[in-house]
């Protein structure tokens, strides 16, 4: 069980493509990090630059407190499960997960307890004499963990473990994942492009965009209070409604020269700037009878709607303009398109960000 | 498979029956060839059915040796043969595995230099390199020794870039797993690749087996000494043997014996080359 810490990591691809770009994380001893970003954004080169596959190009990396930059990934003591398994196609299950005990010359009989542990916590007990082919996809991604929780090592580093399983899978290994940890009470580091799957596994997020971290936080503050933008537009299905708004004189921001919300004391910015203010689907209700203290309203022409039992999605425009809009209603509702809505929204759950820089403003 | 018509399937078959005629009849005249006396031979209508000395002209090649061909006993020369057959395959398949180990999985400087040094002798074959090839056997004294007959024709362009083909498509992740697990480059080699790599092998052991076989040039240069004649020279010498008429009996029973090993080396490594392709991993 160990910390990883990570100062300043800087990873610059032969070629000069920068992939990553100062990165400052510390994860604490049994924590579970969540790596989430969209693709190509550096999360991969991230975690095999903490494995040691991918060498450091600037920066340092501190396992447990020690500098581990030039180490070989056999020595750094830690486990990997890769996408797609990575299983060896010629050996037994058994032999898959025994390979790295073996190799770091462990006694017979330590080697053949630890499998037997590891076996049935995953369950893979009656498959230990397979070949990998000879397993579902569900069954290999369990050896791949099993190979990695039997070296018993002081960090777990996952990349999109679940990316090739059908959601049902995805599902099921997610709440194992999610018992293995607490479990081990290893510290785990986690690298996904599932929002959901990050949310739901993760003590704390890291929200990555174009080689760097947005925000670090629980799913609750990255939820509540995206620190970005971006982090905003990021996290939450269906993704956040942006209206843009504009700051006068007494700080207070606008919407189609409504006042929506007074902005905390000395905004960094001038009167007249453009703000956007952001509202969650959910967060949106037909509720518009009382416009005066504590609601924003405002009025949608519906386009289409998507019926998911539980919920209705209904999508549209902000009347008399041509940002997209959308709102998620419990129950079920039917639109027809064209349909003029009147919506309501607490101010309590509107974010404002600034317009140029996409980061939070204070409210 | 594409047509189904009784006149489409009859003419196939007639067109494959007469290929494989073709292409046997000259086994089958060898294989009878052999059971005659060698009066039956230089008669006019040569014999298309076995006559009776099958026994006689066997017992002769193998165990007494011909004049004509020194006087060798064919079996010693099928070993010779076969030990320098064995010692090319394993040779060229040892050789040619870890330089496109090398080549695919380190970085080194001028590592495509050398890769395109290895694949421009492609072009370059036994016959048009012989004569420094055997000026360097001289000044190492390699002449007549197992040495000179196997090690200029270890070295392997072709099973090198077939080995660095299959390498490139071993996935990256696989080098990953084993680097995490504590599994130092060589090991990788031995534990991971060479098994992964089986069935290539076994490909490639067939192609080089009979390559080695069948050299003929290079042992007829390299050695003098009949102890190590090989027996394809063996044949080439009694054909050419000088002013007697060729005995043909005898070449062709020694011809036959000459198909057996690389027949016995297609069908023992077709079973795992097949089954590899049936079974394939991943
Ligand atoms: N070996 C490489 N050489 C050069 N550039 C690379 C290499 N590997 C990755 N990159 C680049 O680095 C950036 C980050 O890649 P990375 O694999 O870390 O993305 P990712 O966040 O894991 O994306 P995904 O979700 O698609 O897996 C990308 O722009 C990619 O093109
Ligand atoms: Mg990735």
């Amino acid at each position: 069980m160990a910390t990883v810490e990570i100062r300043d990591l800087t990873k610059i691809y032969p070629g000069g493509v920068s992939a990553v770009e100062s990165v400052n994380a510390t994860i604490g001893d049994g924590e579970f990090v969540v790596l989430v970003g969209p693709s190509g954004c550096g999360k991969s080169t991230i975690l095999r630059m903490i494995a040691g596959l991918e060498t450091i190009t600037g920066g340092d990396l501190l396992i447990d407190g020690a500098r581990v930059n030039d180490r070989e990934p056999g020595e750094r003591d830690i486990a990997m499960v890769f996408q797609n398994y990575a299983l060896y196609p010629h050996m037994t299950v058994r032999r898959n997960m025994e390979y790295g005990l073996r190799n770091e010359g462990r006694a017979k009989d330590e080697i053949a307890r630890r499998i037997s542990e590891a076996a049935r916590m995953l369950r893979l007990e009656d498959y230990l004499d397979r070949k990998p082919r000879q397993l579902s996809g569900g069954q290999r991604q369990r050896v791949a963990m099993g190979r990695a929780i039997v070296r018993d090592p002081k960090v777990f580093l996952f990349d999109e473990p679940l990316s090739n399983l059908d959601a049902k899978l995805r599902t099921q290994l997610r709440a194992e994942l999610k018992a293995l940890h607490d479990r081990l009470k290893a510290t785990f580091v986690y690298v996904t492009h599932d929002q959901v799957e990050a949310m739901s596994l993760a003590d704390r997020i890291a929200i990555m965009n174009a080689g760097r971290i947005e925000q670090i936080g629980t799913p609750m503050e990255v939820y509540q209070r995206p620190a970005t933008r971006f982090v905003a537009d990021f996290i939450g299905n269906p993704a956040m409604n942006f209206i843009e708004g504009r700051l006068d004189e007494g700080g207070h921001i606008k919407v189609d020269g409504t006042d929506v919300a007074q902005l905390g004391q000395a905004a960094p910015l001038h009167a007249g700037a453009k703000v956007i203010v952001g509202v969650r689907p959910e967060h949106l209700s037909l509720d518009a009878s009382d416009p005066a203290d504590g609601m924003m309203s405002l009025s949608m022409a519906a386009t289409f709607q998507e019926q998911l039992g539980a919920d209705t999605v209904i999508h549209g425009k902000v009347l008399g303009t041509d940002d997209a809009l959308t709102l998620r209603l419990n129950g079920i509702h039917t639109v027809t398109p064209g349909q003029r809505i009147n919506l309501g929204a607490d101010t309590a759950h509107l974010h404002f960000f600034d317009a140029e820089t996409g980061a939070r403003l204070s409210a | 498979m594409v047509e189904n018509r009784p006149i489409g399937r009859a003419l196939t078959h007639l067109v494959l029956i007469l290929g494989v005629t073709f292409l046997c009849f000259p086994v089958w005249m060898a294989l009878v060839a052999s059971t005659h006396p060698p009066e039956a031979l230089s008669r006019a209508p040569i014999p298309l059915w076995f006559g009776g000395q099958a026994w006689e002209n066997y017992k002769t090649i193998l165990s007494g040796g011909l004049s004509q061909a020194g006087g060798v006993p064919v079996a010693r020369m099928m070993l010779n043969s076969a030990v320098m057959a064995l010692g090319i395959t394993l040779g060229k398949i040892a050789i040619s595995l870890l330089s496109a180990f090398a080549i695919v999985y380190f970085r080194f400087p001028f590592r495509m230099a050398f890769f395109w040094m290895i694949f421009i002798t492609l072009m370059l074959p036994v016959e048009v390199r012989i004569l420094p090839t055997y000026d360097v056997m001289v000044k190492l004294s390699l002449l007549n020794s197992w040495g000179g007959l196997i090690v200029p024709l270890i070295a392997s362009a072709t099973a090198t870039f077939l080995f660095r083909q299959f390498f490139l498509t071993v996935p990256d992740e696989l080098v990953e797993a084993a680097r995490i697990d504590r599994a130092g480059p060589m090991r990788f080699f031995w534990d991971i690749l060479l098994p992964l790599s089986r069935t290539n092998i076994a490909a490639i052991f067939i192609i080089l087996f009979i390559y080695g076989w069948n050299q003929y040039l290079w042992p007829l240069i390299i050695t003098t000494d009949e102890s190590l004649y090989t027996v394809v020279m063996g044949i080439g010498r009694m054909m050419n043997a000088g002013e007697a008429l060729p005995v043909w009996h005898l070449i062709m029973a020694t011809a036959v014996l000459a198909m057996l090993p690389p027949v016995l080396v297609v069908l023992a490594m077709q079973r795992l080359f097949v089954k590899g392709l049936v079974e394939s991993e991943k």
